[in-house]
């Protein structure tokens, strides 16, 4: 039948294939939506209700699985836990040696483990182009003359006083990374937010008039390839035997540590360029 | 009985929001209920392996001097691992909102079933 | 020469990350194709130069930086890998060669160098997955693989492609949330990251108290990896998003993406779990069970597809079903096996989508049958290409499939505990493959519907990939034996370290 069907050509069936666990009845009666929800209100299907409660029991399950397999495991805080090894003992007695960092965990995710760092600064850039991808324009809109957007008197004259001091310490945190707690990341972080604070308060117009989208890319593509030049020459390097890292310097002081003081900078303009275009993504949607 | 219990906390409690959070992104049909539970869920795991990284009585691993000892600070490759996962983290979310806000733009809706409705309409019209 | 071989995979993941950078500064089009495919070109030569080093001189470990082995991070290379990071870069710009005129009819100029970037992260993703020696770095390199092949199907742009790439990373983030768990899991029971250290970790731990979490741990991990390659409870993603996508997408992710992840659970199995400590945790019982039934339902749900690039991804679940069956069989044969199926129906599945994809062509881009029924003599050589595809997957002698079926056979004939069952649907899903592709090659090769008229383009590089794809296809059905053996060879050494 199906097969005689088929050669002729006529069969048109279609069938659903979308789970249905990723359609199931929200039991919640007073949703407020955006949209109107009429349609949802008094659909009580009794196998969705079913379905409902057998995913909770599947949930409670796999929390109980967890509960007693952590059970089997080292206690929370334990000085006897595997974590406490030989590989972390020599990370704490020998990274000021090695890497010259004083913060261990910058010693450790820039020298032991750069190749990680490496793979997440790419997350980051893969995300930045899909989202650019996406939410990108076919025709950029003219600017309406760089006017001010919001009128909120109280953020701008805020934002006016607090904006260097932001800056400022973001970039403490981004170059003070191998001394003290601080890094890439979060200095990144926080000049990204302090961009997305000037964006909101002066209008986000003025900001991308400089900072467009081409312009995030191009800084982001060029701390992106430094960072992976470095590394490259470190790694081949390495493998050829020689060191050839520059000199650690002075312990404590801001120039020492080889190559970390370059790869947080990379990093730190990748992560606060990552945030601003996911924000400057969508806040040129709205205008 | 209570004493484990309480010894174990930071688990129980990052595995209950592992599981809520799961719940979320899998059953719910409002598409940012679904990014808030994909949020729970990997802040969740955070949770885990931060508290994997914890000994008591031990300070973060800003190293004093050359040749510390290692009975005093904690273990700095939790905290990086943590640290690669948000940044993970922040990258699924930001693609799954732009998805949403392109979803929302073409079809109006937030609820994904009406969303895979219509979208089933397009296929069979095609 | 050998200490600059052992740089190449390094340089390879390195070299495709600053090609994609590149393709995003420079905004054409013309040039990000081909900055890729000389890229591709130039990784897969290296492959090739890691695959013969490394069956002279045996498997190396590469160390990243100065620091060794449970402090630093490594990558390491057998044969095994060189193989697969020479044939999945290379399928990859095949599909992309053969799908090219569907890709710049469907996705607008200015979204292509973002779209070509993220083929090139997407590339550099797989081989960081098959080259690495540490979890923590599979598990980045997974999450850059999911953004970027999320990009691949949502670039067209349309409706149902964004609803498709939705669903798809929804399931790509349930996956990697459980990896990660598995890992964390994994992570405090034993303290280390690298395989080969992990290794030695769990023979050591497995017989004491930490017998529960290991086995916990695997089994997230495994849940994790088999949501993203879309085994059987889990593959409800796939269907549409291989479906909506561009054709070169769909082909790139049908054949390389979702064996990527396939691979790593047999590095996994082989390398960190050794298979003593797999099989007392019944681990392959599973996968057995799991990939009959999406061999069953895969095939059984293809039968009655009327869009004919949604049947050729149930096709894709069914043999997916296959490698895990193979692998579940418990066996080394049995993973040599999966290993030999992953090869094969990564260009097997290429040749099939970019044909779909240029007969659709000639019928205005429609997708059903009833438009399709003809259209092969219009771009003959189209449908000689999916002809020789569906021919293969059913198993007939002197094509690429024949080789794994044969392979499949023969290590459930050694393993000896499912000889029975295997053979049974092993005769059961070529039944059921020839059943779904034998119409539907006979539909494209009938007389088209009266007052039908088709377009002839011509198209260059379709001939070129696909020409390649047959050849690899037919040396691949005759000489499978001695590719078998070199197969057997690099998965041995995977176990030896």
């Amino acid at each position: 039948m199906f097969l005689k069907l088929w050669i002729d050509g006529d069969i048109s069936t279609y069938d659903e294939s979308y789970s249905p666990l990723l359609a199931m009845d929200d039991l919640d009666e007073n949703t407020d939506t955006f949209d109107s929800e009429s349609r949802h209100v008094g659909k009580k299907n009794p196998s969705h209700r079913i379905l409902y409660f057998a995913v909770i029991l599947a949930g409670i399950v796999l929390v109980s699985q967890l509960i007693l397999t952590s059970y089997f495991m080292p206690r929370f805080a334990s000085p006897d836990s595997p974590v406490n090894n030989e590989v972390t003992a020599r990370y704490v007695k020998d990274g000021v040696r090695d890497t010259g960092a004083i913060n261990a965990v910058s010693g450790m995710i820039f020298d032991y483990r750069a190749f990680d760092t490496f793979g997440e600064s790419t997350v980051l850039f893969s995300a930045t182009v899909f989202v650019l991808m996406l939410l990108g324009r076919s025709k950029p809109k003219k600017s309406r003359g760089l006017s001010l957007k919001s009128n909120d008197q109280m953020l701008r004259s805020t934002v006016s006083v607090f904006a260097p001091f932001i800056t400022v310490f973001g970039v403490y945190l981004v170059l003070n990374g191998h001394l003290s707690p601080g890094g890439g990341f979060a200095g990144g972080t926080v000049l990204g937010a302090m961009l997305i604070l000037i964006s909101a308060a002066y209008g986000h117009a003025r900001v991308s008039a400089f900072l467009t989208s081409y312009l995030i890319s191009l800084l982001m593509s060029f701390a992106l390839l430094v960072y992976a030049l470095i590394k490259a020459f470190a790694f081949v390097s390495a493998a050829v035997g020689e060191n050839l890292l520059p000199v650690h310097g002075n312990i404590g002081s801001i120039y020492s540590a080889g190559f970390i003081l370059p790869l947080n900078i990379c990093v730190g303009i990748v992560v606060s360029l990552t945030v601003f275009a996911f924000y400057s993504a969508f806040a040129a949607l709205d205008e | 009985m209570i004493n484990t219990v309480i010894e174990m906390r930071y688990e129980i409690a990052s595995f209950i929001l592992f599981a809520i959070g799961l719940i979320c992104l899998i059953t719910d049909k409002h598409l940012i209920k679904k990014i808030i539970g994909a949020g729970i869920m990997d802040s969740a795991l955070f949770l885990y392996l931060a508290a994997g990284g914890y000994t008591a009585g031990r300070v973060a691993p800003i190293l004093a001097a050359p040749g510390a000892d290692p009975g005093k600070y904690i273990s700095p490759v939790p905290s990086g691992l943590v640290l690669t996962g948000i940044v993970v983290s922040v990258s699924t979310l930001a693609a799954l909102l732009a998805l949403t806000y392109s979803l929302n733009k073409k079809y109006g809706t937030m609820m994904i079933d009406e969303i895979i409705e219509k979208a089933k309409q397009e296929v069979k019209d095609s | 020469m050998t200490s600059f071989v052992n740089n190449l995979p390094m340089l390879s993941i390195f070299l495709l990350t600053i090609n994609a950078l590149f393709i995003v500064l420079i905004k054409k089009t013309e040039i990000s194709r081909i900055l890729l495919y000389v890229s591709i070109l130039l990784v897969s030569a290296f492959a090739v130069l890691i695959t013969i080093s490394t069956l002279n001189n045996g498997a190396f470990v590469y160390v990243l930086g100065h620091f060794p082995a449970p402090w630093g991070n490594e990558l390491r290379a057998g044969p095994l890998e060189g193989v697969m990071s020479t044939v999945l870069p290379l399928v990859v710009a095949l599909s992309l060669m053969g799908g090219q005129s569907e890709l710049l009819a469907s996705v607008s100029s200015k979204k292509l160098p973002g779209y070509y970037a993220s083929v090139s992260l997407l590339t550099a993703s797989m081989l960081a997955i098959i080259y690495t020696n540490d979890i923590f770095t599979a598990y980045v390199f997974i999450e850059i693989s999911a953004i970027t092949a999320c990009a691949t199907v949502a670039a067209r742009d349309d409706g149902k492609s964004t609803v498709a790439t939705i669903q798809y990373l929804v399931y790509g983030i349930v996956g990697s949330g459980f990896l990660l768990l598995g890992i964390a899991i994994l992570y405090r029971s034993t303290g280390h990251l690298l395989m080969s250290s992990l290794r030695e970790s769990i023979a050591k731990v497995f017989t004491g108290t930490a017998r529960l979490p290991i086995t916990v741990s695997f089994a997230f991990i495994a849940l994790g990896l088999a949501i993203k390659s879309a085994l059987f409870p889990f593959h409800n993603w796939l269907p549409w998003a291989h479906a909506v996508a561009p054709t070169g997408s769909s082909a790139i992710l049908s054949g390389t993406v979702i064996k990527v992840y396939i691979i790593l659970l047999i590095k996994l199995i082989f390398s960190v779990y050794s298979f003593e400590v797999c099989r007392q945790m019944h681990i392959f019982e599973v996968f057995f069970v799991l990939g009959l039934l999406g061999m069953t339902f895969g095939s059984i749900r293809a039968l009655y597809q009327s869009n004919a690039k949604r049947m050729a991804a149930f096709s894709s679940v069914a043999q997916v079903g296959y490698i895990y069956m193979a692998l579940g069989l418990g066996t080394v044969g049995g993973a040599v096996a999966a290993c030999l199926q992953i090869l094969v129906h990564s260009f097997t599945k290429a040749m099939i989508f970019s044909s779909i994809g240029r007969l659709s062509e000639s019928v205005h881009h429609k997708l059903d049958w009833v438009s399709l029924r003809g259209s092969a003599r219009s771009v003959p050589f189209a449908g000689i290409v999916f002809t020789l595809g569906g021919l293969s997957l059913c198993g007939i002698p002197t094509l690429a499939g024949f080789g794994v079926k044969y392979a499949i056979a023969q290590s459930a004939l050694e393993g000896q505990s499912y000889f029975l069952l295997s053979m049974l649907v092993l005769g059961a899903s070529s039944v059921l493959n020839a059943l779904y592709y034998v119409p539907a090659i006979l539909n494209v090769w009938n007389r088209p519907q009266v007052g039908e008229e088709h377009i002839k383009v011509r198209d260059m590089g379709f001939l070129l990939s696909s020409s390649i794809f047959i050849l690899l296809n037919i040396f691949l059905g005759i000489y499978f034996v001695p590719v078998l053996r070199f197969v057997a060879e690099g998965v041995n050494m995977l176990g030896s370290f």
